[in-house]
């Protein structure tokens, strides 16, 4: 099925003088503002090359007709009820397949398939353009079994202070699980969620939250929000499709639940594979292997350095999800991740196909949460003051370290402490500045950090996509010259990741000046592409001034940062995981790519979601047609993990 | 151009590798009478195989063919194998296959012929476990956990599989094209590739060869590494799988 460059509209609105509900198709969104009414709801929709509906044509629906909405769907199952007469358009809602069935017969054939497959169905009537009659036959989800389980949530006995969250939590998951029967795989992650939740309150009522219930509080808040958002952008648009009307207004009819589906299976798939791979648990059980080396002397060529540390590490029992549980789009939050919501650009509903608003930021934040956690093993608690005195003799070698984490920790702090009282020769480290460079340090040693195990595990340290990636989307950024500064040294700073052994001082080669290098071709290559990214240029011309007085000394110094992750973060078997991909084909050496051909819906599968973003959202200008697309294979073309196990 | 001389001319030749891809139709059946709607004129059935001969007559020459005035048209042998829902096409050359599936076929079939992925990865993982009947000729594959550095291998010999270095490397490995030789004797039988692709040289007898190549596929069919995933999926939305044609 080939989809449409542009969109139509499928408009539903009450005329003016609200006597009848008027549906219609549009062509152009001015077309629709020109009859908009208070009630007026409308979804963008893509035509179907092989049933006639590519060329956008507007439709008033004159005489008796039948439209048919039904899904969610791969649109190619249902059409062994259709016939090339059948007139087939798709939509972002989770009624992704719109048909205008041919006859009464071919209605009633794809009336029995719907039932025969229990895919939700609404089925209008439509005669002379107004809606005289509304048919539902919702599929077999989950009719209410989750009820027991939020009613136990609501009627805990909860702290003043986190009550009334809970009940808006409460609130919103029953609206979420309620709603979700058309949609039974989410309902599924949605219970593990309220899994989440409740064990969060119950930790609190046990009195596991340090004597303040406000970490609770904001958690709630966030899976408040991010689900809020979730139950509006994916369950508009379902039975009665006339009654569930999506906030998102330029798809206030239908929603956008094709989208969050996809959105939520790339998230799940992050969270198997990444979550599988337990990489924090197993950072953390470096705290098991005996400490052997002084890192800062020991030469990067040592085994030590190319050894996989979490290899032979074993786990015990089971972990918490490492991949935010929650997806959504959001305009306002953009790409933002929290330990339980992870959140994507509105704008990349419509525009996910280019670089700029391309999904795979997406696994930049993701990044953020583990290193986040990793970090917690490595700075020190800042409100025990007898920790943070033990940490600081660890970092002045007054103690030895226990165990090979211990040396991590000295060694990286040390770096910290390096970077933060440079050109500072009278500095004197006491508890209370070295907690001051602790919480000044914080962020950028994240940064720095999570750009290095982005650029390993999910740009395969191809540093002309990740140059391209990370610099193109931060395009979006308002002000983004003020920030350039920063950008180049972690840019930089990732690519070293991949040079940490092309070092050959006696002949003055040196892995930062290539890493450097590298960059620069790859920042040359996105300007010479599109002119009109200044701050790029802007980058450039930075770098090639600043390099020797400023840039260079500040990579050197975050050169242990780099190795950190390197050796003690990136595990081969974590890697194989994330970036395997049995349906990419082509002869060894050709390029890389899969069957698909882009903008054609078809049964053609893949198996992993984030080597398919990095193929197909590269673009240089946004398409809806093509956004669409991409979000219809996520959600309805990932195989499962498993042959034979659907 | 007489009658006798177009058979002649589109007779399968020997020693040519045919290569093509494995299809299914969701729709149903694929029937003899589908792919002659698709402008292919059947000629004959091999040598007592359920092999099939067509011939695809094209207006334009499709392989870089030098077009001259007494050719009106080009022709192009196109070999099928069908089985219920499923169609191996194949072609002296790919670019005909292609042309078929993206031009002819689409007019016939809704929805369109959808490839039909091959468990290439499990297929080799199988063979070097527990070997039997077939043996490694070749692989291509993929290294996922070292990015851009080390993006695939290939490995080629008579058995693969027996190769101990071979069998240490093969958890680093995501496998996608690979090669199957008769255990007992001969050179490469037939290439597989993940996303649907085979290919095999033809030899004289030609039915000989084609019916080893059968026994290839239905080795494949059996053991479920002709996307077994779907095939449960199709039952379970009981699509109807009446003939066609």
């Amino acid at each position: 099925m080939d989809l449409s460059k542009s969109h139509s509209f499928l408009v539903l609105q009450r005329s003016i003088n609200e006597t009848k509900q008027e549906v219609m198709i549009q062509t152009s969104l001015s077309e629709v503002v020109r009859s908009w009414t208070p009630s007026t709801r409308l979804s963008p929709i893509w035509g179907v090359k092989e049933f006639g509906t590519s060329e956008s044509a507007a439709c008033s629906f004159s005489d008796k007709n039948t439209l048919i909405l039904l899904g969610p769907v791969h649109p190619e199952l249902v059409l062994v009820a259709c016939s090339r007469e059948t007139r087939v358009w798709l939509s972002l809602g989770l009624f992704n397949v719109i048909i205008s069935p041919k006859d009464q017969k071919e209605r009633n054939k794809i009336r029995k398939w719907a039932k025969d497959t229990k895919t939700p169905l609404e089925e209008w009537q439509i005669t002379d353009g107004e809606l005289v009659r509304v048919k539902t036959s919702i599929g077999e989800g989950d009719q209410g079994s989750w009820r027991p389980r939020i009613s136990e949530i609501a009627s805990m006995n909860l702290k003043a202070e986190i009550s009334h969250a809970a009940d808006e939590y409460c609130a919103v998951m029953a609206t979420a699980l309620a709603r979700s029967s058309c949609a039974p795989n989410v309902n599924v992650d949605l219970l593990q969620v309220n899994e989440h939740v409740k064990q969060k309150l119950k930790q609190t009522q046990s009195g596991y939250d340090e004597g303040s219930p406000y970490r609770t509080f904001g958690h709630l808040l966030d899976i408040n929000m991010g689900l809020g958002r979730f139950v509006s952008q994916t369950f508009s648009g379902t039975p009665l499709v006339s009654e569930t009307e999506c906030h998102f207004r330029y798809n206030s009819l239908l929603g956008i639940g094709v989208a969050t589906l996809g959105l939520w299976k790339l998230r799940s798939y992050l969270q198997n594979k990444l979550g599988g791979a337990r990489i924090t648990e197993k950072f953390a059980q470096l705290s098991q292997k005996p400490y052997r080396h002084d890192l800062s002397s020991l030469d990067i060529n040592d085994d030590f350095w190319w050894e996989d540390h979490l290899k032979d590490v074993t786990l015990r029992s089971s972990a918490d999800p490492v991949v935010p549980l929650l997806s959504y789009f959001s305009a306002r939050d953009g790409f933002r991740s929290t330990s339980t919501t992870i959140s994507v650009p509105l704008a990349a509903v419509s525009a996910c196909n280019s670089m700029q608003w391309s999904l795979t930021t997406f696994t930049h934040e993701v990044s953020h949460i583990v290193i986040h956690n990793i970090l917690f093993y490595i700075y020190p608690r800042l409100s025990n003051s007898a920790q943070v005195a033990d940490v600081r003799d660890l970092v002045e070698q007054k103690r030895l370290p226990r165990n090979l984490l211990e040396e991590i920790q000295r060694y990286t702090l040390m770096t910290i402490v390096g970077i933060y009282t440079l050109r500072l020769p009278k500095f004197k480290l006491t508890d209370d500045t070295f907690v001051e460079i602790l919480q000044q340090s914080f962020n950028e040693v994240e940064e720095t950090l999570v750009h290095a195990f982005d650029y390993i595990y999910f740009y395969g340290m191809s540093t002309s996509k990740y140059v391209r990636g990370i610099w193109a989307s931060w395009g979006t950024i308002p002000n983004i010259n003020t920030r350039v500064r920063e950008y180049v040294i972690r840019t930089i700073c990732a690519v070293l990741a991949g040079n940490l052994r092309r070092s050959v001082p006696e002949k003055k080669i040196y892995a930062e000046d290539i890493s450097k290098e590298q960059v620069l071709v790859s920042l040359r290559e996105l300007k010479k592409e599109d002119a009109s990214l200044t701050y790029v240029s802007y980058a450039i011309d930075y770098i090639e001034k600043s390099w020797d007085a400023e840039i260079r000394e500040a990579v050197q110094l975050r050169r242990h940062l780099v190795k950190v992750v390197h050796t003690f973060l990136f595990s081969e078997d974590a890697a194989h995981l994330l970036r395997q991909e049995g349906r990419i084909r082509g002869k060894t050496g050709e390029k890389e790519g899969y069957a698909l051909r882009k903008g054609r819906v078809e049964q053609s599968y893949i198996q992993n979601p984030l080597r398919f973003i990095e193929f197909y959202t590269d673009a240089r200008h946004p398409s809806s047609s093509d956004s669409a697309w991409i979000y219809y294979v996520l959600a309805f073309c990932i195989e499962d993990d498993e042959p034979g196990t659907t | 151009m007489s009658s006798l001389s177009v058979l002649k001319m589109m007779s399968l030749e020997p020693h040519r590798i045919l290569s093509g891809i494995l299809l299914e139709f969701l729709g149903g059946r694929i029937g003899r009478r589908d792919i002659e709607r698709a402008d292919l004129k059947f000629i004959r059935t091999i040598g007592g195989t359920p092999w099939e001969e067509f011939v695809f007559e094209s207006p334009e020459p499709l392989i870089g063919e030098a077009s001259s005035e007494s050719s009106a048209s080009f022709q192009y042998v196109t070999i099928c194998r069908r089985s219920a829902s499923r169609l191996l096409l194949l072609s002296p050359n790919r670019t005909i296959v292609d042309h078929l599936l993206e031009r002819n076929f689409t007019q016939v079939f809704v929805p369109r012929l959808r490839q039909v992925p091959i468990a290439v990865d499990e297929l080799v993982r199988a063979v070097v476990d527990k070997p039997s009947l077939y043996s490694l000729t070749r692989v291509y594959a993929r290294v996922p956990a070292y990015g851009q550095n080390l993006r695939s291998v290939s490995y080629y010999g008579d058995d693969l599989g027996e190769a101990t270095m071979f069998r240490e490397q093969m958890d680093k490995l995501s496998f996608f094209v690979c090669g199957l030789r008769n255990a007992i004797e001969g050179h490469e039988l037939i290439r597989l590739g993940n996303d649907g692709t085979v290919s095999f040289f033809v030899a004289q007898p030609e039915s000989r060869r084609l019916r080893e190549v059968e026994k290839v596929l239905n080795f494949l069919k059996h053991n479920h590494y002709l996307d077994i995933i779907h095939d449960e999926k199709r039952e379970e939305l009981n699509v109807s799988n009446g003939e066609r044609g």
